[in-house]
């Protein structure tokens, strides 16, 4: 048990360490910003007493440890300040849009499992058979389509030629069908090869020939004592390539209009709106790493031998 | 000579002849003639015209060409620098090698594309910014690999050996560390060419990355997904070209690390 806390607290503050360093990161990001960011909200022709008062209500005049310090508190306090283009708080608006971010990654991440596990198991089990060719093929057009030219093609497909599925977002639980298989699929190509060699890798052990050997069912060997082995891998990577989920829901939003994160990071970068499009990669990412730390925790939870030897 | 050899030869064969055969046509790339915007294939346009009457396959080859010459910039600095970063922290150890994995972990903390859109949403679109973008992100996964092999391989006899005789440490890395990296680091190549290919491609789709009227398959991805319903080929044909490069270079890694077996270094 007592590992368990020390194990906890090391990776809460590894996890706090890295945060700090994103925000950091991103706020030399936006000193990255060509020209004056008093100017820019102003506009060229204020007078000079304007920019004066802005620039000491923005905190722009301090020294850059004193804004450094002063932009992490904020960040901490959810404080994001004003949209430029909206007029509004930063903070409900990008609240609602991490919801329906939230909502299709999810759909996603389940569209991926549903696909990539299975299909990665089965070609394992049959390596080098027909099924496995099959199974590396669509993991390979996977990994190499990207969800750019996928997501037209599903439109093209479902909703232009058959006319199955809705393109637009409105329509509810259809209109999350196409952006999920979009981002899903591609997602489930990386498990399907993640899978595939982590059941590989137990399948010649020999906790399994002697299961065999014992004359066990083959349904009890692969499933009792092969994916049960083969699933810790999987675990570990899952969390890093969530990332590829994460990202890859920006472009995927952007193409079927998703009102989320990533379409309105997009869109704050036309509008120049940098409140806002910082706020956006604070949530995204710290999104990101929560779920790292957490699959992280949950690892080290399922591993009886790491609890042991820690 | 298995099938995934045999697509590779294929597609390089084709896409090596196809550039190298067109030159990149100024004029016919940026002609506008509004007059037959969107036509299907036929004997003057081989694959069409876009929405501004441009030929299409004149675009695609020229915008295949800029996307390899922007691949090859960055990857030829990521994978440079990368590698020196990684080898130095592992060879450095202690504090040295603890703050460079911070710095490792800091860029690893943006999730897959994010931080090469924001990059580019900040310092404005063009070829020279995409390059600078996807250099600032693509370097991390150099350097993670090569620290781990250095960790690998810094204790071997004959490195041991070599420090005790007094060697510099350049030449230490040089003679003796690289050439035990290179497998693993030319299958990364591989692959991060094929990466940096996709993320230009994914900028210049959301508008970031390479403009007008220079073309990229991105751009005129998404531009074929606008007219989606009246001209299908559009993003048929330049889906295809971009699918076919990725997968041809995605061929080549597993063929590479297959053959060079990386996981036992």
């Amino acid at each position: 048990m007592e590992t368990k806390i020390i194990f906890l607290a090391r990776l809460f503050l590894t996890t706090i360490l890295v945060l700090l360093s994103v925000v950091t990161a991103v706020f030399f990001l936006i000193h990255l910003v060509p020209g004056d960011p008093v100017l820019t909200i102003l506009g060229e022709n204020a007078g000079l007493k304007e920019i004066d008062k802005l620039r000491q209500e923005l905190g722009l005049h301090l020294p850059i440890y004193e804004q450094w310090f002063n932009y992490v508190a904020n960040v901490i306090s959810f404080e994001f300040g004003e949209s430029f283009y909206y007029h509004l708080p930063v903070a409900p608006i990008i609240f609602e849009r991490f919801l329906s971010t939230l909502l299709l990654a999810s759909t996603s991440f389940l569209v991926a499992i549903a696909v990539g596990i299975p299909l990665g198991i089965v070609a394992a089990l049959r390596y080098r058979q027909s099924w496995d060719g099959f199974a590396t093929l669509l993991a390979l057009l996977g990994v190499s389509v990207p969800n750019f030219v996928l997501g037209p093609l599903l439109i093209l497909c479902f909703s232009v030629q058959f006319q199955l599925l809705p393109i637009g977002s409105n329509e509810g639980l259809m209109s999350l069908m196409l952006p999920s298989l979009t981002l899903g699929l591609s997602f489930a190509a990386i498990l399907t090869r993640m899978s595939r060699a982590s059941v590989l890798d137990v399948l010649n052990e020999a906790f399994i020939t002697t299961a065999r050997a014992k004359g066990i069912s083959e349904f009890r060997v692969v499933f009792h004592h092969m994916l049960r082995n083969a699933f810790l891998p999987i675990l570990t990577t899952l969390g890093l390539q969530i990332g590829v989920l994460l990202g890859g829901a920006v472009i995927t939003e952007a193409i079927f209009s998703w009102p989320g994160l990533g379409s309105l990071l997009v869109d704050s970068i036309d509008r120049r709106d940098y409140q806002m499009l910082q706020a956006c990669v604070l949530v995204v990412s710290f999104t990101y790493v929560g779920i790292n730390a957490l699959t992280d925790a949950l690892y080290h939870f399922l591993d009886p031998r790491i609890s042991r030897t820690l | 000579m298995n099938i995934s050899s045999l697509t590779i030869a294929t597609f390089s064969a084709l896409w090596i002849l196809l550039l190298i055969i067109f030159p990149s046509d100024l004029e016919r790339i940026t002609l506008i003639n509004l007059e037959n915007i969107l036509e299907k294939p036929s004997q003057d346009y081989a694959l069409g015209t876009d929405d501004l009457g441009r030929d299409i396959f004149a675009r695609l080859i020229s915008g295949v060409k800029l996307s390899l010459f922007v691949a090859f910039v960055v990857v030829s600095f990521t994978s440079v620098f990368g590698t020196m970063f990684g080898i130095f922290a592992a060879w450095c150890g202690g504090g040295i090698d603890l703050l460079f994995v911070k710095i490792i972990d800091m860029f690893l903390a943006f999730p897959g594309i994010l931080l090469a859109i924001a990059l580019t949403g900040i310092l404005g679109g063009g070829v020279q910014n995409i390059m600078i973008a996807l250099c600032a992100v693509g370097w991390v996964g150099f350097a993670r690999l090569a620290r781990a092999q250095t960790l690998r391989v810094k204790s071997l006899d004959h490195l041991m050996a070599a420090k005790a005789l007094g060697t510099s440490m350049p030449k230490v890395i040089s003679k003796h560390v690289l050439p035990l990296l290179a497998g693993p680091l030319i299958v990364e190549v591989t692959f991060s060419f094929a990466a940096v290919i996709l993320s230009e491609a994914g900028l210049s789709f959301l508008g970031l990355g390479i403009v007008e009227p220079m073309p990229s398959l991105g751009g005129m991805i998404r531009d074929g997904a606008l007219y989606l319903l009246i001209a299908p080929h559009y993003i048929i044909v330049t889906g295809l070209a971009l699918m076919s490069l990725v997968i041809t270079l995605n061929l080549l890694g597993d063929g590479l690390r297959d053959h060079l077996d990386s996981k036992s270094v």
